[in-house]
């Protein structure tokens, strides 16, 4: 079964650590990942990083993992930072 | 409890006008004569609202916000920003910092107090 | 809220930044200007409006609006402080004051000449428009960033940046609202291994920016996040020296990947070995931003030192002081009077305190006089431009301390001085080429302490002082007999005779009125002297010697018949008995003292007191500047610490009594004026025939007129 993780409205630095909790426990269940977006309107640095490490660890235990409708305030984000990584995992995630 | 407001200003009308609109309305006030002094201030003590004027000597406000983000006990208190009506360029500067809110000298009491009141709920 | 108070506070700080800036205007003339007084300047107006702006002084706050834009260019050397715009902040300072001093005293704002000014000042704004940064001065080599220049930015966070409460985005929101973000790109390097700590940063951001900024404002975007960090910023056109820096840095994945940006960018190392780079660019390419935390000192506790107190309050606590002296005094009489043993050692330690009570408390009390001496500048350079004259200022020893209440009574005298040394002193400068001396004269206050005094220099390099000038107008005026013989310093002291004037033409400056004599006068009222140094051709010294405090003396308590006197210690050199059988006329008039002349004055004639002199009597020779007497008298009580009361109005014209004093007895005694005494007795000798008519103290208006009068001083000796 998949793991559905919907993000709140606000991703700081104030959530980062608890988020990061969470996904890791995600990632310890093996199951496929999906992260709902739609309700992001504040993002910052320390959430993006986190974005970024749950993507490397799911590819290095090759598990699915699907970025789903990612609002403005995040898309805005990522492209303000250039964060091309991101940016294309958004994109499959838009795309499936 | 009274919440406590630590008001800085190099202007000591100024800050004797805020200290009077404030104690006025039950806060307990502290002042600073500049960003350094500020500092010294928030050592050890609990301030719920830093109250800062833009243009100070030794260390002026932009400063003070930014050294007050790095204090662990203080980066998330409010920090509301005086500013004459000239300073565009400094919100801009001190954006990454984030400033709670900015209040245009002079200020209408109702005004300051309405901001300070929300901040510190 | 109670507004009057912080009106007080307004107008108290207003006038302390006034004279702040003054004081920076008036230096920056001859010195460079530091940023540090820039800033000061700048905040001088801006803290003025800001404040104004709260008692709704809506003119007030135009007018400094104005004046702060124009230190605004100042301070962003847009243009450069010479004389004319010094001069126009000169007068934006005089306006602000007048319109304080208005309000303070209650009156509507003057116009003033507040339009002429906004006028000057929008002349030199627009002057700084049209000629951007053409007034920069040389010295300041900033590379200058012309419209849109390019640059590359390697950003690189300190790991605690997100801990901090900073985001790095926030950074690059802000850049964005310089120029334009041509190409950003972020690379995350997250740790191998588990040791992911979502509170620390692993982003890298590289940036190619095309903005008109220069490479300081862009290094001064990131100073507040310096902290571990490490930013490298460098123009376009040294590409090679910015890779050079930013691609080794980090470990090799994070190096890998900025690589991978700078390629993909097409902007790789040039194969070429390093460029020889413009030692500008070096400085350009420096890797933390300019500023940081660290640079900055330590927050220590600065809490203030200081307390202000009301003067009144102090004056208050300085007189009970007094009355405590008294009453120690009175009880140190009484112990000795009952002979107790354990009582007059309690009532010494008692002393012995008081008088640390009283020092303390003077001390409080003590000022520097530089106060006072920091409106001299603006004085000399406004008295010299109005002369023509070019005058240097030279103070020494502002730091020297005084009391309050003098300080504030030294302000007239001084001014006069300042003013009489540029006007009457200083040549012209054609006369000093001739005499050999630099066209700019000089002018010195100088202050120091000596032996229980203060001593205040006023002195000039002009031309000195001419005797045979001095003693022909003396002799036109009447002021000397024709054939009188004076000493140097008796020539000297003749231009504080009233009504004496020694330059040839009256300029505009000294036609008011009021003469030296009236400097003497207000001198001798704080028991001060003034003596006078002078050289023909080389300049001339006044100097001013005044005793430290005016509230409290120690005095030499002598006795007349039934009446006491008091005579201040600091004048007394040594007392002897009068030698008896003293019959001839002369000798009671003058006494041989090893080799010298020592004119007596009989206080009890002095005086006209009643009863018949003692056949032991003593004489206390005293001295005022160079000048000795002796002064006769029944009884030496000995030293005696006390407090000076005010003679009441009607007594205030008695010459020769400077003060009043109540005894531990509860009797009142006179205190005498000792320089009023001396000059009596000289004017007596150099008039040579009023030997007779010494009796008593004249009318107030009439000083050089000795006439009798029974019915005029005693009363209160009794």
């Amino acid at each position: 079964m998949d793991t559905v993780i919907t993000l709140t409205a606000e991703q700081t630095i104030q959530q980062a650590p608890a988020l990061q909790q969470q996904l890791a426990r995600a990632l310890l269940q093996e199951h496929a990942i999906i992260l709902e977006l739609s309700q992001v309107t504040e993002i910052d640095c320390a959430a993006v990083q986190i974005l970024i490490w749950l993507i490397r660890k799911s590819q290095q235990q090759n598990l699915p993992l699907a970025l789903r409708h990612p609002s403005p305030a995040i898309r805005d984000f990522v492209s303000l930072l250039g964060l091309t990584e991101l940016q294309l995992a958004l994109g499959q995630a838009h795309e499936s | 409890m009274a919440k406590t407001i630590l008001m800085v200003d190099d202007s000591s009308s100024l800050r004797l006008v805020v200290r009077m609109t404030l104690e006025g309305d039950g806060y307990q006030v502290l002042e600073a004569a500049d960003g350094q002094q500020a500092l010294a201030l928030l050592d050890g003590r609990k301030i719920d609202l830093v109250l800062s004027d833009l243009n100070m000597p030794v260390l002026d406000g932009i400063g003070l916000l930014a050294h007050i983000r790095q204090l662990d006990a203080y980066r998330l208190t409010p920090v509301v920003m005086l500013s004459t009506e000239s300073a565009e360029h400094h919100q801009q500067r001190s954006q990454p910092y984030a400033a709670s809110a900015w209040i245009v000298k002079p200020f209408e009491p109702p005004h300051l107090l309405a901001t300070i009141a929300r901040l510190t709920q | 809220m109670n507004l009057e108070q912080a009106m007080q506070c307004f107008l108290q700080e207003s006038a302390e930044l006034l004279e702040e800036m003054e004081t920076i205007l008036l230096d920056a003339e001859a010195d460079n200007i530091t940023p540090e007084q820039l800033g000061a300047l700048f905040r001088s107006m801006h803290t003025i409006k800001g404040s104004a702006g709260l008692f709704g002084l809506d003119e007030l706050v135009h007018f400094t609006h104005q004046a702060e834009n124009l230190l605004d260019q100042l301070r962003d050397g847009k243009l450069p402080l010479d004389a004319r715009l010094s001069g126009v902040l000169l007068c934006c300072h005089d306006h602000v004051k007048a319109q304080l001093a208005a309000l303070a005293a209650g009156h509507a704002l003057p116009a003033g000449n507040g339009a002429e000014i906004l006028a000057s000042i929008a002349t030199l704004l627009q002057h700084c428009d049209a000629l951007p940064l053409a007034a920069d001065p040389p010295a300041a080599c900033v590379p200058q960033a012309p419209a849109n220049s390019e640059w590359l930015l390697s950003l690189r966070f300190g790991p605690d940046v997100l801990r901090n409460g900073m985001d790095p985005a926030s950074f690059i929101r802000y850049l964005a609202t310089l120029g334009e973000i041509q190409a950003i790109a972020s690379c995350c390097t997250l740790p191998a291994d588990e040791g992911f700590d979502p509170e620390q940063n692993y982003l890298r951001l590289e940036l190619q920016f095309c903005g008109a900024v220069s490479a300081e404002q862009l290094e001064s975007v990131f100073s507040f996040a310096s902290d571990g960090g490490q930013f490298i910023i460098s123009p376009r056109a040294a590409l090679a020296s910015h890779l050079q820096q930013a691609l080794p840095c980090g470990d090799e994945a994070e190096q890998q990947a900025v690589a991978a940006i700078w390629q993909a960018w097409g902007l790789s190392p040039s194969p070429t070995p390093s460029m020889p780079m413009a030692s500008s660019s070096d400085r350009l390419a420096s890797a933390p931003a300019s500023g940081s935390t660290e640079d900055s000192k330590p927050a220590k506790t600065v809490e203030s030192k200081f307390i202000k107190v009301e003067a009144s309050k102090l004056d208050s606590l300085i007189d009970l002081v007094g009355e405590l002296v008294i009453a120690g005094a009175a009880s140190n009489l009484l112990a000795r009077g009952n002979g107790n043993a354990s009582l007059l050692e309690s009532t010494a330690i008692m002393a012995g305190l008081i008088e640390q009570i009283r020092s303390q408390t003077l001390s409080m009390r003590m000022v520097p006089i530089g106060e006072t001496f920091s409106r001299f500048p603006r004085l000399v350079r406004d008295v010299g431009q109005e002369l023509g004259k070019h005058i240097k200022l030279v103070i020494t020893g502002a730091e020297t301390e005084l009391d309050k209440s003098m300080v504030d009574k030294l302000a007239d005298p001084l001014t006069h001085l300042v003013r009489n040394a540029i006007d009457h002193g200083i040549e012209s400068a054609q006369q000093r080429r001739a005499a050999g001396k630099p066209d700019e004269g000089h002018v010195w206050l100088n202050a120091y302490h000596e032996s229980g005094s203060v001593v205040i220099e006023v002195a000039d390099d002009g031309g000195g002082l001419d005797k045979q000038r001095i003693l022909a107008k003396a002799r036109h005026r009447g002021i000397i007999s024709s054939d009188a013989s004076l000493s140097e310093q008796d020539i000297f002291q003749l231009v504080f005779a009233p009504g004496f004037s020694t330059a040839e033409q009256i300029s505009n400056l000294s036609g008011r009125g009021v003469g030296l004599d009236v400097v003497r006068k207000n001198i001798q009222q704080l028991r001060g002297t003034v003596e006078i140094d002078s050289e023909e051709g080389w300049g001339s010294t006044f100097r001013l010697r005044l005793p430290l405090t005016l509230a409290i003396i120690d005095g030499f308590l002598v006795e007349i018949g039934s009446s006491t006197f008091i005579i201040p210690l600091e004048s007394v050199v040594e007392c002897m008995e009068l030698p008896t059988g003293l019959t001839d006329t002369a000798a009671q008039h003058c006494l041989q003292l090893r080799g010298e002349i020592l004119p007596l004055l009989h206080l009890r004639h002095f005086f006209d007191l009643p009863g018949q002199p003692g056949r032991r009597r003593n004489v206390v020779v005293v001295q005022a500047g160079d000048s000795k007497a002796g002064l006769v008298v029944d009884t030496l009580h000995g030293e005696f610490q006390t407090v000076i009361k005010p003679l009441g109005s009607l007594f205030r014209h008695l010459r020769a009594i400077s003060g009043s004093t109540i005894l531990g007895s509860g009797e009142v005694a006179l205190i005498l004026d000792v320089p009023a005494l001396i000059q009596h007795l000289t004017q007596q000798e150099s008039e040579h025939d009023s030997l007779t008519r010494t009796l008593a103290l004249p009318l107030p208006g009439t000083p050089d007129t000795l006439t009798t009068s029974h019915d005029r001083h005693s009363g209160e000796t009794t």
